[in-house]
């Protein structure tokens, strides 16, 4: 299954990067500072986050503004990129009742549009870091590895997830929710200091939290994790993806009659 | 793309050509088998849809459905049990109506759905141009738009630089490249979809009604485009089209799906043609199986065993069913129908006449009828064959061409004008009396007040025939006769009437009234008994009960003894039992169409007892939707010996009844020499002939044993 995937993907891979590139275009097409709103975008919401957190609960966090933007960023990569790939194959029921083509593309290349974007406002993360003069350091090579769990892990929820609102719509409306629970659920804005037990005990469970400890160590204490997190991350992803895969392979023959 | 698709339940499903469906679909299905590779075979593909399903997109409606057990009870099923075989370089048209599943298989074969029964075999690349366009984005440059749809169509970019240029020349955009696509009109975008689609040179294409879009310019380019690919590359290529000429010009190969079921597979002209006649048409599923069996029967019937008389129009139409009549007469010559005078060099010259010797033709009398008006088209039958007259329609608007030649050339000297409620304009009397000297009297009947016209006409023609009606309530001094005359109106009915000699025999009449209120069809059937017997015809209706009961009073002292109330019986015609005492009252059955016409037969000629097969041998099949065809026919049909058969074309059930009726109940028909059909491409066309042909020649074979080859000698 994993050769016909990748000869799948090497086959679709000019699909996929046309459709990025679309889609970029698309995105900034008629605004006057374009591109640079991948960056505008998370420094202004880390400004309005720092200044509401910060005045209302005083969190006793060292670098509290990089703490916020590393946290938020890689945390709307996620929820990003799944929400965007759970409407693809409902966006693109034209193309698909149309023309004999591999429904992966659309979900997969969704998530990575996201990636780019991400890739965007790193540069706003990298003002952030500057301004608090916190140097690179070699841990930073870790990063591309991070991204590949987290994307893989996206990924896998964004199939599943774009499969299951071809058949129920509903879908759509309950994954808001969803990504905004799970959004307060991990320690994106407060010290995870400030979680109860059994909420400290969940959090082992809960892939986000350990992908955006991952990031802040790596960045902010200048820690690399050990293989064991390393395993857990990528444990977490291939699961999210082979559910993933399961699922829309196993449903996609059904899309053209319900999108 | 991937070269072979099967499901794999399906697998051991026969191919077409081991002949496991070729019963079903007959000799049309029998290809020569050429040993061209097949590209694209299917094999007893059926597709369900699940009706109950594709409602419930929502988790509640789901788990609803699932708790009352009704998930996956209804089904649609798009598609039955399609085979077809597409060898390489065939062109294969797919036709059939919207909704038949024509685009479903195209789908199916592109890959796009797959078969929930059956199984598809692809041997090659498919370009699909399933609707054009797919996957342009409207924001994006028409350049963008052309590398997006490449790679969509799964084209490597080095392939779509390469052929850039190539597609922006076939489209001719070369000065709006980098205009966003939503400033482009729809058919600038159909041009630029099909450059793209048909840019690389495919084993298989797949066309989907996209040669409907764009300008006429751009139609011709891309079936030129189609026809290189197909002549250069011998590409397969498959169309969806509700055009038959497109398929018949394009196509080596048909099918029609309807309904979802195949109907006819085979050459592409011989499934268009069929296709002509019968697509969209519906009809029972008996019905249509006879009918499309009988499409697939072989024509064993002798060359020339059909005619058609038929003009543009059911004005011309009449006129060449009044020249018909003329020849027929002039054949015969009954002199007691047709006076012979001197010759005229005019009238030789229109009708064409060549075997006509010293003496010409000249019909004395014709008698015009409104053409949209069954009222007075109904009336034509007796009318004519009482005066001795020819039939002639008219619009009521103008007087068409081809009745002004037709009275001209027959030196016609007096003419009848049925104008029911007033309706013909005054013009057309005007026209006639002005482009035809000859003529010496033009009589307009109407129905003006208390009198319909069918009293009206019954006047007129009494008194034509020297039987006068008594004046009790004023007769033809009424007004409901009318004559406008070059010689003066002193001169015109009363003229003639004065001509003939008192007598009240049954000369003029036949001893049988028709009473209907307004079954044309049953009349049609019956018009050339009507001509033959001088069998008049009245309508009935409540208002004017008294004047027909009046009507009928006078008739029975003429000696009219037997009524028959046609599809109505005598409390729906308005009339007391009491206003037919004394008479034979017969009623109309329900009889098939045939039993009819032999009854009413029996009831003009008196002799009840007389089991004698009709002496008909000829059949003239005249469309429901010009029933003025049947009353035009009556005089021919008169020469001829012949049925009148009244089909809707365009009802299944009603081309099976009729076939049925040929095939025979008791009283079996007798064997028909020849057969005639009325009316132009309109009415009825060749499969729909070649059908009626068939079934008639083989009752015929059947009654007398003689097969074509004999019958041409």
């Amino acid at each position: 299954m994993t050769t016909q995937i990748a000869t799948g993907f090497r086959r679709s891979w000019f699909t996929i990067t046309s459709l990025v590139s679309k889609d970029f275009k698309l995105k900034y097409r008629r605004s006057v500072l374009g591109v640079l709103w991948s960056v505008l975008n998370p420094l202004l919401m880390m400004l309005v986050l720092t200044a509401v957190f910060s005045t209302f609960f005083r969190f006793n966090i060292e670098y509290y503004p990089v703490y916020l933007i590393l946290g938020t960023t890689l945390f709307s990569l996620m929820s990003d990129s799944t929400t965007s790939a759970m409407n693809s194959i409902i966006d693109s029921a034209p193309l698909i009742k149309k023309i004999r083509i591999n429904k992966m593309i659309f979900p997969i290349e969704r998530v990575l549009f996201q990636l780019v974007n991400y890739a965007i406002s790193l540069i706003a993360v990298a003002v952030v870091l500057i301004v608090f003069q916190i140097p690179p350091t070699i841990n930073l090579l870790l990063l591309p590895l991070l991204l590949c769990y987290v994307v893989i892990f996206s990924a896998g929820i964004g199939l599943l997830l774009s499969s299951l609102a071809v058949f129920f719509r509903d879908v759509l409306h309950l994954w808001s929710v969803a990504v905004l629970a799970w959004t307060y659920a991990t320690p994106l804005f407060y010290p995870e200091s400030i979680l109860p037990d059994w909420m400290m005990q969940f959090e082992a469970f809960n892939p986000m939290y350990h992908y955006v400890t991952y990031l802040r160590d790596i960045v902010m204490w200048n820690t690399a994790p050990g293989l064991g997190e390393n395993l857990l991350c990528l444990g977490f992803a291939l699961v999210m993806l082979v559910i993933g895969l399961l699922v829309f392979k196993k449903t996609e023959k059904k899309f053209i009659l319900y999108v | 793309m991937s070269s072979r698709r099967k499901n794999d339940h399906a697998a051991d499903t026969p191919s077409l050509n081991k002949g496991t469906q070729s019963s079903q679909l007959g000799e049309f299905t029998q290809f020569e088998d050429d040993g061209r590779e097949t590209m694209v075979s299917v094999n007893d593909v059926s597709m369900v849809f699940n009706m109950a399903s594709q409602r419930l997109t929502n988790l509640k409606e789901y788990a609803i459905a699932i708790a009352r057990h009704e998930l996956m009870f209804k089904e649609f099923r798009a598609l039955q049990h399609i085979s077809i075989e597409v060898k390489r370089g065939d062109v294969f048209g797919i036709l059939g109506t919207n909704g038949s599943g024509k685009s479903t298989l195209l789908k199916i074969i592109a890959g796009v759905l797959e078969p929930t029964e059956g199984s598809v075999e692809i041997r090659g690349n498919i370009a699909p141009l399933i609707e054009l366009g797919a996957g342009f984005d409207f924001e994006l440059t028409a350049r963008e738009n052309i590398y997006l749809n490449g790679a969509l169509l799964g084209y490597p970019k080095p392939f779509i630089a390469e052929h850039f240029d190539e597609i922006v020349d076939f489209a001719e955009i070369g000065d709006f490249l980098d205009l966003p696509l939503k400033n482009y009109s729809s058919g600038m975008v159909a041009r630029i979809a099909f450059a793209i689609a048909t840019i690389i040179v495919p084993d298989i294409l797949i066309v989907d009604e996209v040669l409907s879009v764009g300008d006429t310019m751009f139609q011709q380019k891309c079936e030129r485009r189609i026809q290189t690919l197909i002549s250069e590359y011998n590409t397969t290529v498959l169309i969806v089209s509700h055009n038959t000429e497109q398929v018949e010009r394009l196509c080596n190969k048909a099918i029609w799906i309807e309904k979802s079921h195949p109907r006819l597979l085979g050459p592409a002209d011989a499934v268009c043609a069929a296709y002509r006649a019968l697509g969209g048409h519906r009809g029972s599923a008996k019905s249509e199986t006879l009918i499309y069996e009988l499409l697939e029967k072989p024509a064993d019937y002798p060359k020339n065993y059909f005619e058609t008389i038929g003009g543009d129009s059911v004005y011309g139409t009449a006129m060449r069913l009044f020249n018909r009549s003329l020849e027929a007469g002039r054949k015969t010559a009954d002199t007691a129908r047709i006076n012979t005078v001197g010759a005229d060099t005019k009238a030789l010259d229109a009708v064409g006449a060549d075997a006509v010797g010293a003496d010409t033709v000249v019909i004395d009398t014709v008698v015009i009828a409104a053409s949209g008006n069954a009222n007075s088209l109904a009336l034509l039958p007796w009318m004519t064959g009482t005066l001795n007259a020819l039939p002639l329609v008219t619009s009521v608007d103008v007087a068409p061409d081809s009745i002004i030649s037709s009275i001209r050339s027959m030196n016609t000297k007096r003419i009848v004008l049925l104008n029911p409620n007033d309706e013909i304009d005054d013009g057309v009397a005007a026209t006639i009396l002005k482009e035809c000297p000859q003529v010496e009297v033009l009589d307009q009947l109407r129905d003006e007040g208390a009198s319909p016209l069918s009293l009206a006409a019954l006047d007129y023609t009494l008194a034509a025939c020297g039987i006068r009606r008594e004046a009790d309530d004023g007769g033809i001094g009424n007004g409901v006769g009318e004559s406008v005359g070059k010689k003066g109106a002193g001169e015109g009915v009363g003229g003639i009437a004065d001509g003939g000699d008192e007598e009240r025999s049954g000369e003029g009449i036949g001893d049988l009234v028709i009473l209907v209120r307004d079954a044309y069809r049953l009349l049609g059937l019956i018009a050339p008994l009507m001509y033959r017997y001088h069998t008049p015809v009245l309508f009935a209706d409540e208002e004017h009960a008294l004047h027909l009961e009046r009507a009928i009073k006078h008739l029975r002292e003429l000696g009219v003894s037997k009524v028959l109330c046609v599809d109505a019986s005598l409390e729906e015609l308005g009339l007391s039992p009491d206003a037919l005492a004394g008479m034979e009252v017969f009623d109309h059955e329900e009889l098939w169409p045939y039993q009819f016409v032999e009854r009413v037969r029996r009831i003009c000629e008196g002799g009840e007892g007389s089991e004698a097969a009709s002496d008909a041998h000829e059949l003239i099949f005249v469309s429901s939707s010009e029933i003025a065809d049947a009353f035009l026919a009556a005089p021919l049909a008169r020469d001829r010996s012949a049925f009148i058969s009244v089909v809707d074309k365009n009802n299944l059930d009603s081309v099976a009844g009729a076939i049925a009726d040929i095939r025979g109940k008791a009283p079996v028909l007798p064997p028909f020499d020849h057969l005639t059909f009325l009316g132009g491409n309109t009415c009825f066309d060749d499969p729909i002939k070649d059908i009626f042909a068939k079934v008639v020649w083989a009752q015929r074979k059947a009654l007398t044993g003689v097969s074509a080859e004999e019958q041409e000698h």
